[in-house]
């Protein structure tokens, strides 16, 4: 039962992620120390700064699709789940994300031509591509797809891990030149992730409506869900203990540089370099590669036909299990920008961005703006477009100390904090830091 | 005053100007509470979204539906036209096939067993026998003497029954002999008795006894048991060569004459046979005609029960009747009372050459006694008008059949019945199915109750594919019946299978596909979940209905009616 229920999550769910590329949130690179998850060639201006556990936090989710035209309002106000409606919006193939980062700690020490950082995040990623087949069969069923073959190809990650690092960045060449790197030693908590290429085929035979299920290469590895899944059956401490600490551990790094020329400085910075590799808690499902058809009983001789077709069913489904280890890559994350600075006061700015799930290359875009009043405080705006939303956003950002407190917020959307349902996803980060040795230089 | 653009505003190192430009923008762009609120910002912003979230999301979340169609296979069902018949005949029926694989109904059912000893018997048997032992002496005798006479008799078994039945042997197997012997002589005497048709059964000796009999004695009684012996009831007195019945006494009585005795005329010894209750085991005669009686049947045939209306012809229906008789008589039967019968309507009865005169049930000869001799009597479309009377779809044959023995038409033989002899029948009606049907009706009642199971269906299409090798095709309705048994809902009349072409053998060709679909819409669906029962009605066509083409049932034929459901759901989860 436990392995049907994660295929069919894998086959049903429409929550995942998909993450945009917190463009607005690297805008805020000169003033907030957490830009250097995104750019680690970051050289703030303060000499130490520590973030306030747990408020410092992220959270992108990201859809193809406004969620109106999933969570729809009734004419009485009440909200439904509306398949129907989004199937009219969908594309052969979509894309849903959700990336949550919580900073567990950050402390950056600042001294001379260099910067030191350790820090600490809980980071949740997930990402779902999911095909229109999909929402159709949701929508309407396979009675409007008789005849035809729907081909489920959907791919599902979610990864939920622990990262501990360390960080330096420094200065070459009269401050025009900063590199960046960061290490981290990753711990995983939890992971179910598709294969590359697993789909199942549902033909629906014109003639008799018999029903061909044909699978091929599908498979899901997972960690940490039996104990996730089934708490109750495991000692009252062993959940606690899981998620503090595992034995699924793994190394990443990200690396940075900027370098300024003139009013110009262009950046460039790859992150999440690395992999986890899975011990723990592993459970791999692999479903034989065939064919079944569901021809229906033999109604003479059935005591209960519903039963048998769902036997049938469940013999398909039935998968073998091994619980090899197994190694997970994060997801790369490639920014590349130029910006203009006119002034202290005025920084105009082109970002691009690639995410590379499932290796692809579809990058997102932005041209920004950010005025500075002062070394503490910036408001920017920006517009952005690509990636997997093809229209065009509008975000803003923040960033001012009160005392030796500092704020900041950004969001890639800003329409969407106004008006949540016409967007597609969710996107705000926000934190608080400690900020101190502003007079350091 | 001109309203500064950002770029006039001074670099960020020059903090004093820096200041006081902002100090003007503030008061320019009457935001004179931004410095105070910038770190609010972000709150503001923020709580613009919440807020605008709820607006949204404040509704409550209602149910996950499902509003689509599902088309999902249900099963399927297998049917040769054995098992499809058998589904809506409640008979005892044997379905199996031919010599030509066709398929046959087969309805037996064994009929009377006429036994031996209610055929023929010998009742009691009582004679006198006067034995006059003619003593020529003068009165009184002047001298002591003995005078013997030898003397036959015949007696003759009367009222064997009202037949003129002619025995010449009886084999006993109870009963009594009883001799009693008495005088009215004055003189005593000696009788020897010999009966020559009396023979034991273990020695072939004849019965004799010895009896002295005096004036002062009293009647002598002699007793003897009659299964001992089997009697020659062709012996007489006179050695006729043609006696029956009859049983040949000797008698050899031998006087004692004392001087001085009076012997006057009239006076004589007087001897009783007496066969008390006798009873035979084995007769033989010639036993003449007699009528046999048969015990009426009466043979439900609910083959057809399901059968309503619509034309039903069967071409080669055949009653097949087989007697096993162990009786030494040949026995006419008289099939004239062979009737069928259906409620409501006019009963049809047998007829033809069949009916014209006895049919024989041949008889072993007396060479084999004990054995048995089948004859089986066939009764077809050449003899008879039985495709009539089975197309008429009968509920029940009433067979009453009238039998006489030693008919003109038969075997002239020795006749002999045994004790255990008898006359056992099985009647099969054998109906192959060379068949054609011309809108013939059949319906199946089953239980019906999916009120729960359509509880989120809003339209249903009930889709039958079939592939059908039967030269019979199918237009099926359905029927939805309530607690009451009142018909609620009649879905359309459609075409379920088509009937397989036919062969110059007049035998299935091929196979035949056919699609049909029952729908039913929202209405229909609240109705059907009321109904308790569910009745289909198909009506059957073999092939080129209506044109009276014979086609022949293939017990290989087969239906397979694949049966799946587009449903369309409006379900919450």
């Amino acid at each position: 039962m436990k392995k049907h229920l994660i295929f069919g999550i894998f086959f049903l769910s429409t929550l995942g992620i998909y993450a945009q590329g917190n463009l607005s949130f690297y805008q805020l690179r000169d003033l907030v120390p957490q830009t250097q998850s995104l750019t680690p060639a970051n050289m703030p201006e303060n000499g130490f700064t520590f973030s306030i556990p747990a408020l410092n936090s992220s959270l992108q989710a990201t859809t193809d699709f406004p969620i109106e035209d999933l969570i729809v309002q009734r004419g009485n106000g009440n909200l439904a789940v509306d398949f129907d409606n989004l199937l009219s919006v969908s594309e052969d193939n979509n894309t849903l994300g959700t990336d949550l980062t919580t900073n567990l700690f950050h402390l950056q020490l600042t001294r001379g031509k260099g910067s030191f950082t350790v820090f600490s995040n809980l980071r949740a990623e997930a990402s779902l591509n999911y095909t229109s087949d999909l929402v159709n069969l949701l929508a309407n069923g396979n009675g409007q797809s008789v005849g035809e073959t729907i081909l489920l190809e959907e791919r599902i990650d979610l990864t939920t891990y622990n990262e501990i690092g360390v960080g330096y960045s420094r200065s070459f060449l009269g401050d025009k030149l900063i590199i960046g790197i960061r290490a981290k030693y990753l711990n995983g908590q939890f992971y179910a992730g598709t294969g590359e290429s697993g789909s199942l085929g549902i033909y629906t035979d014109p003639s008799n409506y018999n029903i061909t299920l044909t699978s091929n290469d599908i498979s899901i590895q997972t960690a940490g869900t039996d104990i996730l899944l089934n708490s109750e059956e495991y000692e009252s401490s062993a959940f606690t203990d899981y998620v503090t600490w595992t034995d699924n551990t793994g190394f990443a790094a990200d690396i940075g540089a900027s370098f300024k020329f003139n009013n110009f400085t262009f950046e460039a910075s790859v992150t999440d370099i690395g992999s986890i590799t899975w011990r723990e808690q592993v459970v791999n499902y692999v479903l034989p590669n065939e064919t079944t058809t569901l021809a229906g009983v033999d109604l003479d001789n059935s005591d209960d036909p519903t039963s048998e077709i769902q036997d049938q069913i469940d013999d398909f489904f039935e998968t073998q299990e091994t619980y090899e280890e197994f190694t997970t890559t994060l997801n790369m994350k490639t920014y590349v920008s130029a910006s203009y600075t006119m002034n202290d006061a005025h920084r105009f700015g082109l970002t691009m961005y690639n995410n590379n799930i499932y290796g692809e290359f579809n990058p997102s875009y932005a041209v920004s703006y950010n005025w500075f009043l002062g070394k503490k405080t910036t408001i920017g705006a920006l517009t952005s477009f690509g990636g997997q939303i093809q229209e065009p956003k509008f975000g803003a950002n923040i960033a001012t100390n009160l005392g030796f407190l500092q704020f900041y917020a950004a969001t890639d959307n800003f329409l969407n904090l106004t008006k949540p349902e016409e967007g597609r996803g969710a996107d705000i980060r926000f934190g608080i830091n400690i900020m101190l040795g502003y007079n350091r230089i | 005053m001109k309203k500064p653009y950002f770029w006039d505003y001074p670099p960020r190192k020059d903090k004093p100007k820096h200041l006081e430009q902002l100090k003007l923008i503030i008061n320019q762009t009457k935001m004179k509470k931004l410095k105070t609120t910038k770190p609010w910002v972000l709150s503001l912003l923020t709580g613009l979204g919440l807020a605008s979230c709820v607006s949204y999301f404040d509704g409550e979340f209602e149910e996950l539906s499902f509003t689509g169609e599902i088309a999902i296979p249900l099963g399927y069902v297998d049917y040769t036209i054995g098992e499809l018949l058998e589904e809506v005949s409640s008979s005892d029926l044997v379905i199996g096939t031919n010599e030509e694989n066709v398929l046959t109904f087969v309805y037996s059912e064994s009929i009377t067993a006429q036994n031996g000893a209610d055929l023929i018997s010998i009742p009691d048997q009582n004679f006198d026998i006067d034995i006059d032992p003619e003593i020529n002496m003068p009165t009184p005798s002047p001298i002591a003497t003995t005078q013997t006479i030898n003397k036959d008799f015949d007696i003759q078994f009367s009222d064997i029954s009202a037949n003129n039945e002619e025995l010449t042997m009886a084999s006993f197997n109870g009963g009594k002999l009883i001799l009693e012997l008495s005088s009215t002589l004055p003189v005593s005497a000696q009788v020897d008795i010999l009966i020559p048709s009396l023979l034991s059964k273990e020695t072939g000796q004849a019965y004799s006894s010895t009896g002295f009999v005096s004036p002062d004695s009293s009647v002598l009684t002699f007793e003897e048991n009659l299964d001992k012996y089997e009697a020659d009831l062709t012996l007489s007195a006179s050695d006729s060569e043609s006696a029956f019945n009859n049983i040949k006494i000797e008698t050899v009585t031998t006087a004692n004459i004392r001087v001085g005795d009076q012997i006057q005329s009239g006076q004589m010894i007087v001897l009783n046979v007496n066969f008390t209750e006798p009873k035979t085991d084995k007769l033989i005669g010639n036993f003449k005609q007699q009528e046999v009686d048969v015990e009426n049947q009466t043979l439900s045939f609910n083959v057809f029960d399901s059968f309503g209306s619509g034309e039903l012809y069967f071409d080669e229906p055949v009653i097949r009747m087989t007697f096993s008789n162990s009786f030494g008589i040949p026995i006419g039967l008289d099939l004239a009372g062979i009737i069928a019968s259906k409620t409501g309507e006019e009963s049809r009865a047998l007829r033809g050459t069949i009916v014209d005169d006895y049919q024989i049930i041949a008889a072993p000869s007396v060479d084999n006694v004990g054995e048995s001799v089948e004859t089986t009597i066939e009764i077809t479309k050449s003899n008879s008008n039985i495709n009539e009377l089975i197309s008429y779809k009968p509920d029940a044959f009433e067979v009453n059949l009238v039998g006489l023995t030693n008919p003109t038409n038969g075997p002239t033989q020795e006749n002999f019945v045994l004790n255990n002899s008898t006359v056992d029948a099985t009647v099969e009606v054998e109906i192959p199915m060379v068949v054609s049907f011309d809108q013939v009706e059949i319906s199946e009642l089953i239980e019906f109750d999916q009120s729960e199971n359509l509880e989120q269906v809003k339209a249903l299409t009930l889709k039958v594919f079939s592939e059908n090798s039967i030269p019979l095709s199918g237009n099926l309705r359905m029927e939805f019946l309530d607690a009451s048994g009142s018909v609620v809902l009649t879905s359309d009349q459609n075409q379920v299978f088509n009937a397989a072409p036919v062969g110059a053998n007049g035998k299935s060709s091929g196979v035949i596909s056919g699609e049909s679909e029952f729908v039913f819409n929202a209405s229909d669906i609240e109705t059907i979940t009321t109904a308790k029962e569910l009745r289909v009605v198909a009506l059957l066509n073999t092939y080129e209905q209506g044109q009276g083409t014979v086609v022949k049932l293939s017990g290989d034929d087969q239906l397979r009616l694949n049966v799946s459901l587009l449903t369309s759901i409006n379900a919450n989860f």
